[in-house]
């Protein structure tokens, strides 16, 4: 089966799916309401911009890994604070971090 | 010159244990002991005939880039004041331009990749439902594979990056030139200039694309339609292959062979002077001679460049390191000594504590000389031998080999004639070498007539029109065959030939049939290692212009077509390794398979009579002076002359670009009144080739070393097509009588002006500061002034005893770090740190630091073409070189000291600097470069522009 790449990142950016997830970002931070489209389409800009946004404050888009697929879930007050000093999350905004 | 600088090398020669990388075991005969006050001035040089000029003297701070800088920096003063060159902020006329080089370097964008200049568009993907085993999408794979070149193996490491090879280098598990130096670098082996670029030549869109019949293009059904008619005529067949160590090939000779057909060797850099020599010394098939240089105390090269010329080179660079350093192979305390004659100044020269320069042809009487002092045959009654230099250098080198009996060892090279070599392996003999310092192994194919006899029989058949085909596997006869032999001529009289080569070059316009070859990385083979170790070629790419490997055309040709693999695989079973052939694919080698060891008893041998030029002094008069034949460090033997990578990585010891030259001793270009960057006409018999000069401090006298590999008319794009070439041509003036080295050359000087593409002198601290013509430049002067102050602080120099007795040396004398220094001074010297223009950044965590063991570079220049390759920085070509736009992020600083004639060099890799406030950082208009938070220097490769 030939699928269309929906979230396509040119060839010079590196971005590794597992140090997100791990680190406890949400899938729909980046993908949208997967679960609510008909026809996937890029909910999210995709650009350096908005990458970095999150990589200089990541706490708000930060939530308890369980629930990290879930959908539509909204963290508590406090609790993307909470992961990110636990799990130590300081995500490098240098340009190698993804321009390697 | 006074008898003090006369005996120089032995003299200061301490001075070379002066250096920390020179530094070495005190051995205080090597300079005490002699008296030099008496020798007979009759042998002074100076009396000579092709007088000296005064030469200039040694700057005071004691080192020097150029002869142009001790001549009073009269090279630098062509651009005084300036920072940069004139016309570098002009727009250039050359039809050549920066836009078309780019253009021409398409094999650096097809290796890059140029997707990253678009947007991109949209892409179907097919989920790897049956992801091919172990491929990870965006992780590299690295596969072993081996490389071969002039006849010798190399393992190798293939780093793919989703399907495609983008980097080389050398198999760390390799039994041969790998493993580690110190702790730490056990995952490292060795790897040459050669092997970095070859890669670039996979993507070379100036490759030959389909096969060439008649002239005119034809397809690689053509050509196997004629494969049957070629099978009918093999009793007149007759393969000219370039020399191959692989299992397979010979497998397949023997079959050829077999069916009528006759096989020549043939390689224009050629190691058969060695395998003579050793038939001369131990009788029968001879042996193949491997030193052991981690245990060698001494080390004696004759005419012998065993850090990037020498078969085992990537093995002897490493071992010599491993015994090169205090704590190393030989104990603590202990480091090898390396002593050197040899006409052309080469790595291992430069790397030499005691260096003497002797024209090639004096390496028989000098070999001669050490045996008779070392008991064996007769000393001769050479005249060089008597001058003061010459006789204390010989006298000193024989103590310290009778010292050191077991823990030394001789090796002769590529130029000197077998005698030499056997000379060598009795002298080897006599210090106790065998099975210490130094192995011998059995020739792999003793029978084989040497390459130079090869391509004298073949051409001779040809020629007489007996050759029906002539298969040549590689090479390129027509340019590189001895001179005298007329191989072109030759070929027109042959019925059918067929050349196989990844290149359409000088051999393929005369050739019937061309076909393209595959590159190494695209087709299965097999290969041994200098030592023996049989090493598994594995593709990583299928051809990408469809090209046929050496070993695949013969078993076409044979008739049972097979496939690489399937050649390789049954010539691994016929020796028995089946059972491990995943292994061995896996692993790159074989492991024991080794050249078994050589009985190697002596035998008698007779030595030739030395010609008056052997038995005279070491000055020659113009008309007798000696030409010898260099390997090129751009394009080996012209075979890389499309990579532009080698190209534009500057000769380590001239520091040239794009082109090649007549290397001419500093002292012979003044008696013969010959220029730097001028043209000189070399006749050498009845032949003559116009070349520009290159003056080098330190070339034997009366010896002129021509560069080998330049001129190629059918090259490429980039290494010259038609009229249109880089370098000259001096296969044209190399005979089979003159095939090492060649006699009664003359040498004239024809006055057109001709610069060589030199960075030497690039980027001179001094230039802007204040290279005024106003200005005098002497030791007085602020600037000289300067930089004689400031060498103390930045060059630390000591012996190996001091380094052992005072452990402080090393020490722990701190040294302000550059921040204290820039904000706060030092405790010792608080608030007098200078000033940072900019904001220093604190770091937190990681920093990172690298070390350069100065005593152990040779210059390979490995690393230079390394750094290209992995960060694909761009090529300028040959003008821009001139306008100092040549890109390196690496370059190797060679410096000389000493007087010119007998000067020292010391050599400093000079890497990125990551520097904390990087000027490069501050620069980018596109912000390209930038600072990680660990205080590294990174760059976004798809920003820059």
């Amino acid at each position: 089966m030939h699928w269309t790449r929906v979230h396509d990142l040119p060839d010079y950016v590196y971005f590794n799916h597992s140090a997100h997830v791990n680190a406890a970002v949400g899938c729909e931070s980046c993908h949208g309401r997967i679960d609510q489209m008909v026809k996937v389409y890029q909910a999210k800009p995709l650009t350096m911009e908005w990458c970095l946004g999150c990589h200089r404050d990541p706490a708000p888009f930060l939530r308890n890994p369980e629930n990290v697929t879930k959908m539509g879930y909204v963290p508590a007050p406090g609790e993307g604070e909470d992961i990110k000093k636990k799990n130590g999350v300081n995500p490098p905004t240098n340009c190698s971090t993804c321009h390697r | 010159m006074s008898q003090e600088e006369e005996l120089h090398v032995l003299d200061d020669q301490p001075g070379a244990s002066e250096h920390v990388d020179h530094a070495h075991d005190d051995h205080d005969h090597a300079h005490g002991e002699h008296d030099h006050a008496h020798h007979d001035h009759d042998h002074d040089h100076d009396h000579g005939d092709a007088p000296l000029a005064a030469l200039p003297p040694t700057p005071v701070h004691g080192y020097w880039k150029s002869v142009a800088e001790l001549e009073g920096l009269s090279g630098l003063q062509t651009m005084p004041g300036r920072e940069f060159p004139l016309g570098v902020d002009e727009p250039t006329k050359d039809p050549l331009s920066r836009r078309n080089f780019f253009h021409l370097m398409g094999a650096s964008m097809a290796l890059a990749g140029v997707g990253a200049c678009r947007r991109y568009e949209k892409e179907e993907i097919v989920p790897l439902a049956r992801r091919p085993e172990d491929q990870t999408p965006g992780i590299t794979q690295q596969y072993a594979t081996a490389f071969e070149l002039g006849g010798v193996g190399h393992g190798l490491v293939a780093t793919a990056f989703e399907g495609r090879p983008i980097k080389l280098d050398g198999n760390p598990e390799h039994p041969f030139a790998s493993g580690g130096v110190v702790t730490g670098t056990e995952r490292h082996a060795g790897c040459s200039t050669f092997v970095q670029a070859s890669i670039l030549h996979l993507y070379d869109p100036d490759r030959a694309q389909s096969p060439t019949g008649n002239g005119t293009g034809s397809s690689f059904e053509a050509f196997r339609a004629t494969l049957a008619q070629l099978r009918s005529g093999l009793a007149t067949t007759h393969v000219l292959s370039e020399a191959s160590s692989s299992p397979t090939l010979r497998a397949l000779r023997a079959k050829l062979v077999g069916a009528g057909a006759q096989w020549h060797e043939y390689e224009p850099l050629s190691w058969d002077n060695e395998r003579a020599g050793m038939k001369l010394a131990f009788g029968g098939a001879g042996a193949r001679p491997i030193a052991r240089l981690d245990r060698a105390e001494t080390i004696l090269t004759i005419d012998c460049d065993i850090f990037t010329e020498h078969p085992a080179s990537l093995k002897y660079s490493r071992d010599y390191a491993r015994s090169r350093r205090q704590n190393g192979s030989l104990g603590i305390g202990k480091m090898n000594r390396l002593w050197s004659v040899e006409s052309v100044f080469s790595n291992t020269g430069a790397m030499a504590d005691h260096r003497l320069g002797l024209r090639s042809e004096l390496g028989l009487p000098f070999a001669m000389a050490l045996d008779a002092a070392l008991g064996g045959g007769t000393s001769p009654a050479a005249e060089f031998l008597k001058e003061p230099k010459v006789d204390r250098y010989l006298k000193v080198l024989v103590d310290e080999l009778k010292q050191n009996t077991g823990k030394s060892v001789v090796i002769a090279g590529r130029r000197q004639p077998p005698e030499v070599h056997a000379l060598v392996a009795r002298i080897n003999q006599a210090i106790g070498a065998p099975g210490q310092t130094l192995e011998y192994v059995e020739d792999p194919d003793g029978e084989r007539p040497s390459h130079l006899r090869a391509i004298g029989d073949v051409t001779k058949l040809m020629a007489a029109g007996r050759v029906g085909t002539l298969i040549m596997l590689g090479g390129n006869p027509v340019y590189d065959a001895p001179a005298d032999l007329g191989f072109g001529n030759a070929l027109k009289n042959v019925k059918t030939s067929v050349h196989l080569h990844e290149y359409h070059n000088e051999t393929s316009l005369l050739s019937t049939w061309h076909v393209p070859r595959a590159h190494f990385l695209e087709a299965w083979g097999d290969v041994r290692t200098w030592d023996g170790t049989v090493s598994v070629a594995q593709p990583l790419v299928a051809p990408l212009y469809g090209g046929l490997s050496a070993i695949e055309l013969i078993s076409s040709l044979l008739g049972d077509d097979k496939g690489g693999q399937e050649l390789v695989q049954a010539t691994h079973r016929d020796l028995g390794f089946e059972p491990n052939w995943k292994q061995s694919v896996h692993d790159g080698f074989v492991a024991n398979t080794q050249h078994p060891a050589a009985t190697a008893a002596l035998t008698a041998f007779g030595l030739p009579t030395l010609s008056p030029g052997q038995l005279g002094g070491s000055l020659r008069t113009n008309g007798e002076l000696e030409v010898v034949f260099v390997q090129s460090s751009f394009t080996y033997d012209g075979r890389y002359a499309n990579n532009a990578w080698l190209w534009e990585t500057p000769d380590f010891l001239t520091k040239v670009t794009w082109d090649n030259y007549a290397l001419v001793g500093a002292n012979t270009a003044t008696g013969l009144g010959l220029e730097n960057d001028t043209m000189i006409k070399v006749k050498v018999g009845d032949r003559e080739i116009e070349l520009p000069c290159y003056t080098i401090p330190g070339q034997a006298k009366g010896s002129i070393g021509l560069v080998l590999g330049g001129g190629r008319t059918a090259a490429g794009r980039v290494g010259g097509m038609g009229t249109r070439t880089v370098g000259w041509d001096t296969y044209k003036v190399r005979t089979s009588a003159g095939w090492d080295y060649a006699n009664k050359a003359t040498v004239t000087a024809t006055g057109k002006a001709y610069t060589l593409a030199n960075i030497q002198e690039h980027w001179d601290i001094r230039t802007g500061i204040g290279n005024r013509p106003d200005i005098q430049h002497d030791a007085t002067h602020v600037n000289a002034k300067g930089i004689e102050d400031r060498l103390p602080e930045l060059i630390h120099e000591t012996t190996n005893k001091e380094l052992t007795e005072d452990k402080a040396w090393r020490a722990e004398k701190s040294e302000g770090f550059f921040n204290d220094l820039a904000n706060a001074g030092t405790k010792d010297r608080p608030n007098e740190g200078g000033f940072s223009l900019f904001k220093e950044k604190d770091y937190q965590g990681h920093r990172w630091a690298m070390a350069i063991d100065l005593s152990t570079c040779t210059g390979c220049n490995a690393c230079m073409v390394a750094c290209q390759a992995e960060n694909n920085i761009p090529v300028v070509g040959r003008k821009e070189v001139m306008n100092n736009r040549e890109m390196s992020w690496i370059r190797i600083d060679r410096y000389f000291k000493g007087s010119i004639e007998d000067p020292e060099v010391v050599h400093q890799p000079v890497g990125c600097q990551h520097c904390e406030q990087a000027p490069c950082e501050q620069v980018c208009p596109v912000g390209a470069t930038t600072h990680s938070d660990e205080g590294l220097n990174d760059m976004a490769y798809n920003r820059c522009i």
